[in-house]
Formats: structure tokens, sequence, C-alpha cells
């Protein structure tokens, strides 16, 4: 049986509805909840949970306007804000918001992430999360789930991302929307874990889980990934299913790396950046934002502060930054972006003139000591 | 329930910044957002397209960010439905819920053109293609679907039903 079986109690196909543990979401998508919740309910019946990420500190008075909103309606049903702190998918796992629960609803489609801890966690839009807050359940058809299996080890500069952008492309032409990834043999540190689940929702999964012990059984596929062989990854412009070993577009010049977001703004992921940059100078545009005002205390604590500023780079605070073009750091006409996030799409972070690739901590890191798309494993 | 309008045509995986760029998202008024529906794929969709007309697209249409504000911008903008090969998970109930009328043809999709005068018929599923003469079949919404886009939206019909 699948894991996504075991948790919902239920088989591939099937429609349930379920008890939520937990619901959650930030002040990009509350405005919407708040609307479509107001229209049924009066009450929140389950445990609830509010992040100011995507667009904080407020950059302008219509964002101002939006923050108070939310504050006002937490404040009505005693739903705990958490403002400046860091990234929502972060903040649960730090918090340990996520122990013993087996479903979580967010209201952000990265939710996912969370399936590293061995939940069952999914991204809903706004109507769905506001149901899921007013009836404290909702209604789910149970995914099917392939397996990846990961075989081997990593070569040193090959992180999570790489084998995301590998599997993200290579399974660009399956219908996976209503499928779920479970990964079996992952030889990553926990950090690492959660970019795997959190990418997996480029490949259009509902969800994504890491399991221990692989059984098999139930699957509606089953993948191998090489891990000896393979290369560090880059995804071109506009998707994240554009996969392509980083020599195929070394030497691209770039104008601002961007490290950190859900995907990649953990400590051991910004330490592997900071490890490369120690003691150089960056050649362009470098900005670093950590996932959550604890790996920013481990940063500082840890010297990794000092070594970013002393290498030219701009240390942004804890949250999504640039990641979805709201703030600090929004891409220019016909700019090229380095980014560790896990969306490239047109506009996604400012001028759809503007071309986004993806790559690892350790891929942004080394190019941007040179101003253009550098493969690690050949200046390292 | 039947609409008319003419087809816009696009391709495989739109996904919702394109749909709607996070720097409009600083409002959630949908005439607001509706302004800029499109905009980064086709500058000028919003001025040409005229109320009751259909974007039909490829496969995994409203991939990306779990944003309502995709298909809240779609249907403010006057669109009457979405037609497209396939549609991302989040997108399709976002759709629904917001009662935007989505349908999933693959044929109808090959075979339909930008400028095509199309007339859909939403309890039986079918697509004239008024321009081509041509009749295509969608899977026709279960009874419930059907109910929650009359009514406007999920939360429409479960105040309606609340009440009654």
């Amino acid at each position: 049986m699948t894991l996504v079986g075991k948790l919902l109690n239920a088989k591939p196909g099937e429609a349930v509805i379920r008890k939520v543990d937990l619901v959650y979401a930030h002040d990009g998508t509350m405005p919407l909840i708040i609307e479509a919740f107001n229209r049924i309910f009066n009450e929140v019946r389950t445990r609830a949970y509010i992040f100011f990420d995507h667009v904080y500190p407020a950059p302008t008075v219509k964002v101002a306007n939006l923050h108070r909103e939310i504050r006002e309606f937490a404040k009505i049903h005693g739903i705990p804000v958490v403002e400046g702190k860091g990234i929502s998918h972060q903040l649960v796992v730090e918090l340990g918001l996520a122990e013993e629960a087996k479903i979580i609803v967010g209201g952000d489609s990265h939710t996912p992430t969370l399936g590293a801890l061995g939940v069952f966690a999914v991204g809903m839009g706004a109507t769905d999360v506001a149901i899921a807050l007013g009836l404290g359940k909702i209604w789910l058809k149970v995914p099917e789930s392939i397996a990846v299996l990961l075989d081997g080890s990593p070569r040193e500069y090959i992180m999570a991302s790489d084998v995301m952008i590998h599997l993200i492309t290579s399974l660009k032409d399956r219908e996976m929307s209503y499928n779920a990834i479970e990964f079996f043999n992952v030889p990553f540190s926990f950090d690492e874990r959660l970019t795997l689940t959190n990418f997996s929702v480029e490949a259009n999964a509902k969800t994504a889980i890491i399991g221990e012990e692989y059984e098999g059984g139930g699957y509606s596929d089953e993948i191998t990934i090489e891990l000896d062989s393979l290369p560090p990854m880059v995804a071109k412009p506009f998707s994240p299913a554009n996969g392509v070993s980083v020599e195929d577009v070394e030497g691209t010049k770039i104008d601002q790396v961007f490290i950190g977001s859900c995907t990649n703004g953990r400590f051991e992921q910004i330490k592997r950046a900071a490890e490369i940059l120690d003691g150089e100078q960056v050649n362009v545009r470098t900005l670093v934002a950590p996932a959550s005002i604890n790996v920013y205390r481990r940063m500082i604590e840890e010297g990794l502060v000092r070594i970013l500023i002393d290498a030219g780079v701009v240390i942004l605070p804890p949250g999504c930054g640039p990641c979805l073009g709201r703030h600090m750091g929004v891409a220019g006409d016909n700019e090229v972006i380095l980014s560790t996030t896990n969306r490239n799409f047109r506009g996604r972070m400012g001028s759809p003139k503007a071309e986004i690739y993806l790559a690892s901590p350790v891929t942004a890191a080394v190019s941007a000591l040179y101003g253009e798309i550098t493969n690690p494993e050949g200046e390292l | 329930m039947r609409v008319r309008g003419r087809a816009w045509k696009y391709g495989d995986n739109i996904d919702t910044d394109v749909i709607i760029p996070a720097r409009y998202l600083n409002t959630s008024d949908p005439k607001e957002l509706a302004k800029h529906v499109l905009e980064d794929l086709d500058p000028e969709f919003r001025s040409k397209m005229k109320p009751g007309d259909i974007i039909v697209a490829g496969e995994n249409f409203g991939c990306g960010s779990s944003r309502e504000h995709a298909p809240l911008a779609i249907k403010a903008a006057g669109v009457s439905c979405v037609i497209a090969k396939s549609f991302a998970r989040i997108f399709y109930r976002n759709a629904i819920n917001i009662g935007l009328p989505i349908l999933e043809a693959p044929q109808a999709v090959d075979r339909i053109e930008t400028g095509d005068e199309l007339e859909v018929d939403f309890s039986s599923g079918e697509i004239r293609n008024l321009t081509k003469g041509e009749v295509y079949r969608a899977n026709p919404f279960p009874d419930f679907i059907m109910e929650i886009i009359k009514a406007g939206g999920l939360v429409e019909w479960a105040k309606r039903r609340l009440k009654g």
C-alpha cells in the first residue's frame, strides 16, 4: 500500500472526506480566503495559522491595508499570525505544527513541502481553504502514487535541486496532476529532504512524501534515479521542466543571483553557498534570503553573515524575497536571473522580458563569482 | 446552459503567473484583476476580447500557484468558458469553486483556431464550431458541478443549501 493510501486510509481513486489537523495560509492568499469564509461561516473549527511571508514588510499602502485586514480577521477568530519570521512551510516545520498531524491543508501550492515529515499535505485555493477552516474537514480524491527510488550517492556538488530539476524534466510529458510522488532511499540531510517534496509540485504532483523502507505494491509506477551519474542541472526559461546539464548553458551572462526561498533557503543550503563565496567577491548582484529567523540566527552564530557580506552579498529579511516578483529584487526588462527557487515562468520574478534560470545553491554561488552560469564541477 | 463566443487559442502549460502576474495581486477586486488577465502571454487579449469569448488551450492549463485570483480574473474579464486538453489540479477546483465553466476536450482543442466562433452547451458537453461547421464532444459536468457553476460558485451554492 502507498504511504498516501495509509495516511488517508483509502485506496487510490476513492473520494473521501477527512478531518484536517492543520490549516494555514499566508498574506498572499488570505484576503480571498477571508472573503469566501465570511460569506458562509462565523467560526473557525480547526487548528489554524497565518504567516506573513510573501510581501513583508509591506512595500505599498495597498499591501499594508491587506495586512491590516488579515490581522483583524485573525484577532476575531483567535488565529496566531506569525509576521516576518520566515516562510510558512519552513515555520510549520520549525514550530513543530506538523508533529502528530496526518493531513494538512495549506493556502499555497508548495504546501506538499511538509511531506518530507511523512504528512499528507496539500495546497488548495481560497474557497477550499475557507471551507477547511469553517468545517475542519475537506473532501479529497486519493491520488495514485509513483515511487521514486534514489540509488547510489550524489557527487560532491550535487544537491537536492539537481535531482528535482532532472526528475521534473523527465516527467514533463506525463499526466501527473492527480498523482503523488513518494521518495525512498533518500541520502540527503533534513534541510535537503524538504527540497525534494517542495519541488515535486513543479512536476504537477498533488503531493509528495518521503518514506523510509520501500515495500512496493500499489504504486502506479517506479522510477529509479542514479545519483552517481547525475550532473549539476539548470532549468532554462520558462519552465522548471526545461532542465539541462549545466554544461549546456555554461557562459550564459547573468544580472542577478538569488539564493533562498522555500526550495533552498534553509541553513545547510545557504552554508553550501557561503563556503563557495568565503574570501571571494561576487561579480553580479547577489541576494540571499534565509527561509526563517532561526536560519538567520544560525547564519549569524556560525559566521555565515560575515562571509556573505564580505563577499558583497545583500542579505534580505526572512521570507519569500523576490521569488514571486513583488518586492526586494524584482527583475528588470531583458535581465537574466539565476535563482534557487522553484518557478521560472515568464514574468514570475518581475518583468515578463526577464529570463529566469533555476539551479542549486552551489551552482548559483559559483555562478555569482563569475557573473555567468558556471559549472561547479569544473571550477571548484 | 449555453454560451457563445470567439476562440482565443494558446499552448500547453499556461501558468497562473501569466494568467495574472503577482505584481498585480495587491487587490482581490476581480474587476481590477481582470484588467491584467493574460497580459504577459498576449498583451492584446484584454483589449481585443469581447464578453463571452472563450479561451482554448493545451495541456495543464493553470499550473503553478494556488492563487484563486487566476480564475477570478478570467471570469471577471467576461470569458464565458475555458476549453483545454487538461487542467492543473488546483486551478480545476478553483475554477469550479468560483463558478468559471471549464471543459476538458482534447480533440476540440486540436481543431479549434483563434477567431473561430464557438457555441458550448454545458449540459450535453457539445462544442459547436460555427466557423468550421464541426461538432466536438467534451465530458459534460456531473449535475452537482453544473449546479455549483449555475449558482455562481461553491460559496453561493453552499449558502443556498444552508438556507434551504
